[in-house]
């Protein structure tokens, strides 16, 4: 009797193994749909992680991915990280080795967030690297990481409907006195002077990122050194404090979209081309993004003016694909970057961005109105400054967090400012950063 | 007797309990251990730092709203959901003409997941959203708020979503409770002459006892442990004024501040461990007792 | 008034007040399923209206782009199984703990009891899956929902084999039956009403959780329906039509469950409502 019982008993947790067994087995089967690498016939399918902010990118465009499948058999499966999580997600994703064949992300940003040097394929000897004319925005430590067929840095100020402009007979204004009048005006004749989508906590950090790294580069241009070195705190900056008090009262004077917390980035398209609105507080690549859906549309940026005379904020050269060194499919994912390096497939994408190409075989298209007007106002006459966000080595999630909160009525600009240090402090300490 | 002892063996428990103990009371257990430590995720050695975890929770004005907003959803959702599920179970538990179909229709929302819900009600809740414009059309423009952008009442409208979905279910509950009652009871109490209300008080409630402990129970461990709806709803927001315990915990883990997350999560637990506990103890008791 | 007259007015009163009631559940849902079939302008306007023309192509245009088709094998895939992991375990482990009446019992039944109340230490148990390699898979999501919700089905389980006369066993055990004849032959075909309220609560739960696969399932192909319908309103959050369609497909499964398993769902909760 014992015996029967204990080789039922071993049935019963056979039994029960082998079933999950199989679940592991099915699993695995949907996980490797094709594990074989480089072999045509059976069917890979590469990853992509990408930020939800960045969904209007064309490297995961509907045609691109299409084509690419038909020619190669190779599928590409998008992975949409919300916004504010991307940093995170994909630290967790390489930290777990769970890692996606392709990652999108900026190159500055990607150097300290996600450890560029340890986890990222080096990709010097690709094909296509000859054709490059200026490596420096794709490289760093002396090799090429990233990937992109512009040279075109992303430029951040105030995108705006010239047609509107031009119909009430405004000009740019160059202070915030004179953009508070023009915003009195738009309002006047039926618009919306300024579409605010601060549910995507991050597009509240324009005016800030660009008009503090401005003040910065005119009165004290070590300050981020002293930030990031805990010589000074965010709170000891009175000017600071001013700048964020004149975006909150754009809102409370009236001069914004009513949910200023409930709208999101991706309705401001949108809100572009129905006329609704006539500016915006945005990078240039939104006005890509309008007038390709609509080329009649006049869309133009000039400098956020917080004070007088800004220069135009500057971030670095984003929206650049990387590939994981821990990646199962980097054969197939060096495929995509070779696709879309090609001259034909880079000449259309970019045409339609109107890039300032990097291949040198693919030309450069006739630059925009609103592309020349900023070489013309602002690169020329070198009235850019890099906005702060290229000096933060910190996930800044929480100071984006605190602007929305600002914006709440339930804290003050001081407020938000002293929430933020502490939390600097707490993150720059986590990193082991010297002086914290 | 030694035969009864053999009679049902120890090991067909096994499976269950390695499943159980592996997947769940194990890791319980060391996060406990995890909760005094600074282990995260970009650093290769741990180290013991005491109470420095607790510390900062306590001090740390956005895990203190955590944990408030926690409170007010459990407390608003159990009351709500009881409440209301059993004022529908006695109405439904009427004769009336429509009461099956009824039934259905307030059970259906708990059947689909959180994030269908929480999906739908996002335009349904916004300033130009259908709520506000019904209270305008009905004349109460006054009614109108930014439901889920005024941080002082974010969490009470999530919290109103989470009893629209949950009600049925507590009503499904207390229904079954009701028809347990013998018709008997109350008609000896009519004759009586007790009134509606006292035979509520005397019958109906004591008997109703064991569904009323099951979903107390239910409704205050599941609000304790909240997330999905404020995750999809607001993500915490807006800043961080829906933030609960359940999402900060995610955000801890998304910072890479593994130690720290645990130490939340450990604080939960016993949180929960005090509210429920007793609770159940005493409701035990009080059944017994009928 | 007649006492007959008032009694009608007060149950007339009481159906038109739930009716009413039921409105407000009523109409955010026929909102979802209106605006599946509109277009994507019509939508916006998100009132209750009939749809200028059923879009049905709005369906067909989800299914492809919304990878519902994977998602939905990823949901059966991890449902069925960890159901299955959860019944044969639970009720095994139940019967046991039912039946023999000792302190080493009475003590596993608080430790499994336990897990109804403490909630789940997420980042640990991420650390132990991590620790057996296999992270990510979704091997190790169907493990841990087989592990949430044996503290449930125990508690059911228990409930119910207590209820059954011990005489059963007994008498199978005089015939020289062993412990598995008589768990599977007598008692398993009695547990079955609770079997299905287990295995469909189980299932549901299993199927609309969205906070495992979030942080188990880093990869969001391996995501079931609910967590797909996520991804998709981030893609197309300015198509409202096309998110409602989405979210009436991820919700078909249940209601198809719920319409043909009503029965045992409600008597499962009857059986606990009154047994305690």
């Amino acid at each position: 009797m014992r015996r029967r019982l204990k080789s039922m008993t071993l049935g019963l947790l056979a039994g029960t193994l082998a079933l999950s067994l199989a679940a592991c087995g099915t699993a695995k089967n949907t996980d490797n749909e094709g594990g074989q690498t480089s072999g045509g016939s059976s069917k890979v399918t590469l990853e992509l992680a990408i930020s939800k902010s960045s969904q209007d990118s064309p490297f995961i465009a509907d045609w691109l991915i299409e084509e690419f499948e038909q020619e190669t058999g190779i599928k590409i499966n998008l992975q949409l990280i919300p916004a504010e999580q991307s940093t995170t997600v994909l630290q967790t994703k390489l930290a777990v080795d769970e890692v996606p064949d392709l990652i999108q992300y900026n190159l500055a940003s990607a150097v300290t967030d996600l450890n560029l040097e340890r986890n990222f394929e080096i990709l010097d000897n690709e094909p296509w690297v000859s054709r490059i004319q200026n490596p420096d925005v794709l490289s760093a430590f002396g090799h090429i990481y990233g990937f992109h067929v512009s040279q075109d840095t992303g430029m951040q100020g105030v995108v705006y409907n010239k047609d509107i402009f031009e119909e009430l007979g405004l000009s740019i204004p160059k202070n915030y006195e004179e953009f508070l009048a023009v915003c009195e005006a738009i309002k006047a004749a039926g618009y919306t002077p300024v579409f605010m989508p601060y549910k995507d906590a991050w597009a509240a950090n324009i005016w800030p990122a660009a008009a503090f790294a401005d003040w910065a580069a005119k009165n004290d241009p070590t300050l981020f050194d002293d930030l990031n070195s805990n010589k000074k705190q965010w709170t000891d900056i009175p000017a600071f404090e001013e700048i964020l008090e004149q975006q909150y009262q754009i809102y409370k004077l009236g001069y914004t979209n009513a949910d200023v917390l409930a709208d999101s980035y991706d309705m401001a398209v949108g809100k572009f081309l129905s006329k609704e609105v006539a500016m915006m507080f945005m990078g240039d690549w939104l006005i890509q993004n309008i007038t390709s859906q609509d080329p009649s549309m006049n869309i133009g940026l000039f400098a956020i003016p917080y004070a007088e005379d800004p220069s135009i904020g500057a971030s670095p050269l984003g929206g650049q694909l990387f590939i994981p060194k821990k990646s199962k499919h980097i054969e197939e994912a060096k495929k995509y970057l070779e696709f879309i390096a090609s001259p034909e497939i880079a000449q259309r994408i970019v045409d339609a961005e109107s890039y300032v190409s990097n291949l040198s075989d693919v030309t450069t298209p006739e630059q925009p109105e609103y592309k020349q007007e900023i070489i013309d106002n602002y690169i020329t006459p070198e009235k850019v400054t890099l906005t702060m966000d290229a000096h933060m080595i910190v996930d800044q999630n929480e100071w984006y967090r605190n602007l929305q909160d600002q914006f709440t009525g339930m804290i003050t600009p001081k407020e938000a400012l002293a929430n933020w240090n502490e939390k600097f402090q707490e993150l720059m300490k986590d990193k082991g950063a010297e002086g914290f | 007797m030694h035969k009864s002892k053999s009679m049902y063996p120890y090991y067909l428990v096994l499976p269950a309990l390695l499943v159980y103990f592996i997947f769940f009371a194990f890791p319980a257990l060391i996060g406990f251990y995890y909760s005094f430590t600074d282990w995260r995720l970009d650093r290769t050695t741990i180290q013991f730092i005491g109470w420095a975890n607790f510390e900062r929770i306590f001090s740390d004005k956005i895990l203190l709203l955590a944990i408030k907003n926690t409170l007010i959803f459990a407390v608003v959702t159990v009351i709500g959901k009881n409440v209301l599920g059993l004022l529908l179970a006695l109405g439904l538990n009427m004769k009336l003409k429509t009461r099956n179909l009824l039934r259905a229709i307030y059970f259906t929302p708990s059947i689909l997941s959180i994030l269908v819900i929480s999906i739908v009600f996002t335009p349904i809740l916004r300033t130009e959203g259908m709520l506000n414009g019904l209270f305008e059309w009905l004349g109460f423009e006054s009614l109108a708020q930014a439901w889920l952008t005024n941080p002082s009442i974010v969490i009470w409208t999530i919290s109103a979503v989470a009893i629209w979905q949950g009600a049925g279910f507590q009503m499904t509950i207390y229904l079954a409770g009701l028809q347990g009652i013998s018709k008997e009871y109350y008609e000896a109490a009519k004759i009586d002459g007790a009134s509606g209300w006292r035979s509520f008080w005397n019958i109906t409630l004591p008997l109703l006892l064991p569904a009323l402990n099951i979903n107390l129970m239910l409704t205050l461990i599941g609000g304790l442990k909240v997330f999905s709806e404020v995750y999809v709803l607001t993500g915490g927001g807006p800043g961080n004024a829906s933030q609960v315990v359940g999402t900060i915990i995610l955000r801890a883990f998304g910072e890479g501040n593994w130690g720290l997350g645990t130490a939340v999560n450990t604080l939960l637990f016993v949180c929960v461990a005090i509210i429920a506990v007793p609770l159940i103890i005493f409701m035990r008791r009080k059944e017994v007792a009928e | 008034m007649s006492i007959r007259a008032r009694s009608f007015l007060y149950h007339l009163v009481v159906e038109i007040l739930l009716i009413l009631l039921a409105l407000v559940i009523v109409v955010p849902l026929l909102l979802m399923f209106l605006g599946s079939f509109m277009n994507s302008v019509e939508v916006m306007q998100f009132r209750i209206q009939l749809p200028e023309k059923w879009q049905f192509s709005n369906y067909l245009t989800v299914f492809e782009k919304g990878g519902l088709g994977r998602a939905f094998l990823n949901g059966i895939v991890i449902t069925v199984i960890s159901c299955l992991v959860n019944i044969v375990t639970s009720s095994a482990a139940a019967f046991i703990l039912a039946r023999r009446e000792s302190k080493l019992s009475n003590f596993l039944y608080l430790f499994f009891f336990m897990g109804l109340i403490a909630p789940m230490s997420t980042i640990t148990t991420i650390r132990v899956v991590q620790w057996f390699g296999f992270y990510g898979s979704i091997t190790s999501v169907v493990f841990v929902y087989a592990a949430l919700n044996t503290a449930f089905s125990i508690f059911l389980y228990t409930g119910f084999v207590k209820s059954l006369p011990k005489a059963l066993d007994e008498a199978a055990f005089i015939e020289g039956a062993n412990i598995f004849q008589v768990y599977l032959k007598i008692v398993t075909p009695l547990l079955l009403p609770v079997n299905a309220t287990v295995a469909i609560m189980v299932f549901m739960g299993v199927w609309n959780d969205i906070s495992i696969p979030l942080y188990f399932l880093p990869d969001s192909s391996k995501w079931t329906m609910p967590l797909s319908v996520y991804n998709f309103y981030g893609m197309y959050s300015r198509e409202w039509n096309l998110i409602f369609a989405d979210l009436v497909l991820t919700s078909l499964p249940v209601i198809i469950l719920y319409v043909f398993a009503q029965r045992f769902i409600v008597s499962g909760m009857t059986a606990g409502a009154m047994k305690g």
